[in-house]
């Protein structure tokens, strides 16, 4: 296709963020946020609802100014400019796709707008509705569509404007768990194939982890991490970061030894002493309180003392039958509770007796900023 | 079901359909003595009929009074229609897409403008007329009735405007369209039911409307101030013609404009 061509090469930056703020009277929905956007790249704003995320999406879409800050879209600042003269395209919640006109016209609707000659129009709006899977559905009324063929019609009335920058607001957010697993597949393959800079909001982390090249997990209006998706998940930057994606046990204790390669801290309410990988700058400094992650897939139950395996003594307080796995839930002395995914295939004992867990020391986020 | 139940039903439901009966005979028995009395041929209206005959309505269209008064009221009628609803549109386009201190007034007051006694507002505009050093005309008719139309009109686009998304508006925003285009491709296709009944209403209601036309008209005559002025001289059958053909002809119009207003659209069938 001819998208290929008007993309930029691969590297430059497309969007970019300078510590961009927007409050709404004394509300502040986007609080400094600064990132840079790469062509081809599919980033994800993942959140919790009140976050900031669809804020942000709606200044880079023009929609909103920002109270402070600069938005460059292509290296041009592009304060001031509306949404129709920004080359963006949104993909919204709803869909948004015009009642009173079928797919075709639906598709072809941003192209009419720029004045394009009609065989241009036929020919990419059909060339679009086949990439979607929407051949021979080109006449239908949008309300003769299910919600999976009309999100494909949102995608293709983006799609077909070869826009710098695709804009998605939580578009999967209306369909049912198997087709949004399916679109979710379906979005990333086209995606790839057009090589679209595609900027996703969501709320769902593992669609985030799915879809994005990289993620910005976002919390009150600021970003708290922004990183490839394997990053954010083996290395969170902080405990809501690792709250948010995935399963997180987080643990406190106090640095008792930084001095040697590994760092080792006793864990809270416990006598209990784990060591943690750090790397060089990050190093705490012995007495300092910290906070340790562990996913609940990496522990296990009984586990026997090693140089690289960390063990501690927890109370077993109840077991959950999930299906694939057991969730084991424990408790330490001081209250504090965590959980174990477990295979199955180990006998347990009942609950309120005492068990050994344990998780290979490479396996222990020291989480580098306090909250 | 037992026998009795079955009895019992079929007598309410007979009683139902007696008292719909009386009900919509209460409601047009007056038209429908007028229209029985428009085709008797007798001058004096009274049963028994003398028997059918067209005549009065031959009589009534060829008064060049009538005739006068009808085109004045269908010129006045369409204006104000005209302006009413596309004053309408913006209000409701206003309405619906801005939330701003004083909405709910705003709404009320347009409301109010309704229920204000005809006699009072024919009255007040009088006044103001003269005030204001405006010439009695139909022009001052048309501005008369286009107040009461922009209610109606307003009322009916804004409902018609709410249920539809904001994200619309946007979409074709951002697909390039800019405001006064965005607004043509989307918000007056997504209209146009409400404007076509906002429309017809606003005529409808403009035809008819006698009090307020009186005081403003002037020396100009609508069709129903001309019908007013034949009575003083006495009730002729030819009367009876014109005023068959009004209900006849506003009936019509109303119902086409509801049915255009409630007519099934792909834009009325909101996805599940």
């Amino acid at each position: 296709m001819s998208a290929a061509a008007r993309q930029p090469a691969n590297g430059t930056c497309v969007v970019e963020l300078r510590d961009i703020t927007k409050t709404f009277g004394d509300v502040v929905a986007v609080d400094s946020v600064s990132m840079q956007i790469q062509s081809g790249e599919f980033v994800t704003l993942l959140g919790p609802s009140g976050c900031g995320k669809t804020t942000t999406l709606r200044l880079i879409s023009g929609f909103e100014e920002p109270t402070a800050g600069e938005i460059q879209l292509n290296g041009k600042n592009v304060a001031g400019i509306p949404p129709y003269e920004r080359d963006t395209t949104v993909v919204f919640q709803d869909y948004a796709l015009f009642p009173h006109r079928n797919v075709e016209q639906n598709v072809a609707f941003g192209l009419r707008m720029r004045g394009e000659n009609k065989e241009a129009i036929e020919r990419k709006v059909q060339e679009m509705l086949s990439l979607v899977d929407l051949e021979g559905l080109g006449k239908r009324r949008i309300s003769e569509l299910s919600g999976g063929q009309q999100q494909r019609v949102a995608l293709a009335r983006s799609l077909v404007l070869e826009p710098s920058v695709m804009l998605l607001d939580e578009p999967l957010g209306s369909l049912d768990l198997k087709l949004r697993k399916q679109m979710q597949i379906e979005l990333k393959r086209i995606q790839r194939r057009l090589g679209t800079t595609s900027i996703y909001v969501t709320h769902d982390q593992e669609e985030a982890l799915v879809l994005s090249d990289r993620v910005a997990v976002m919390k009150s209006g600021r970003i708290e991490q922004f990183d490839r998706a394997e990053v954010i998940y083996q290395r969170p930057a902080t405990s809501f970061v690792a709250d948010f994606i995935g399963e997180a046990n987080i643990l406190t204790g106090e640095v008792v030894d930084a001095a040697h390669g590994v760092t080792r801290v006793r864990l809270q309410g416990t006598e209990a002493v784990v060591q943690v990988p750090v790397e060089g700058k990050e190093r705490p400094s012995e007495g300092a309180q910290v906070k340790l992650v562990v996913r609940p897939e990496k522990m296990s139950v009984h586990a026997k003392p090693s140089h690289d395996i960390n063990v501690i003594e927890a109370r077993l307080d109840e077991v959950i039958f999930i299906g694939p796995a057991l969730l084991v839930e424990l408790s330490l002395p001081d209250g504090s509770q965590f959980t174990v995914r477990s295979e199955g295939g180990t006998s347990l004992p009942t609950p309120g007796q005492a068990i050994t867990v344990g998780w290979p020391v490479q396996e222990t986020i020291l989480l580098t900023e306090g909250d | 079901m037992t026998s009795f139940s079955r009895a019992l039903r079929s007598l309410t439901n007979r009683a139902s359909l007696l008292y719909a009966l009386l009900v919509f005979g209460f409601l047009y028995l007056p038209i429908l003595t007028v229209a029985l009395f428009s085709f008797d041929a007798s001058r004096v209206s009274g049963l028994p009929i003398d028997g059918p005959t067209l005549h009065w309505y031959r009589e009534a269209f060829a008064n060049q009074n009538v005739l006068d008064g009808l085109r004045t009221s269908v010129g006045v009628a369409l204006a104000s229609a005209f302006l009413s609803t596309l004053i309408g549109l913006f209000a409701g386009q206003a309405l619906a897409r801005h939330d701003f201190r004083g909405k709910t007034f705003l709404i009320a007051a347009l409301v109010g403008t309704l229920v204000v006694p005809y006699i009072v507002m024919g009255i007040s505009l009088l006044m103001l007329f003269r005030f204001v050093g405006i010439a009695l005309s139909p022009m001052t008719i048309v501005i008369a009735h286009t107040m009461f139309g922009i209610a109606y009109a307003t009322l009916i686009i804004y409902s018609r405007l709410l249920a539809f998304p904001e994200s619309l508006l946007e979409a074709a925003l951002d697909l390039g369209a800019n405001e006064v285009r965005a607004f043509w491709e989307v918000v007056i296709p997504l209209a146009s039911p409400a404007l076509v009944s906002a429309f017809l209403l606003c005529f409808t209601q403009s035809f008819d409307e006698f009090i307020v036309a009186w005081f403003v008209a002037g020396f100009s005559r609508t069709l129903p101030i001309e019908i007013w002025n034949s009575l003083r001289h006495g009730i002729t059958p030819a009367m009876n013609a014109i005023a068959t053909v009004l209900f006849v002809g506003s009936i019509s119009i109303s119902l086409f404009g509801l049915g255009w207003l409630f007519r099934p659209t792909g834009a009325n069938t909101r996805r599940s």
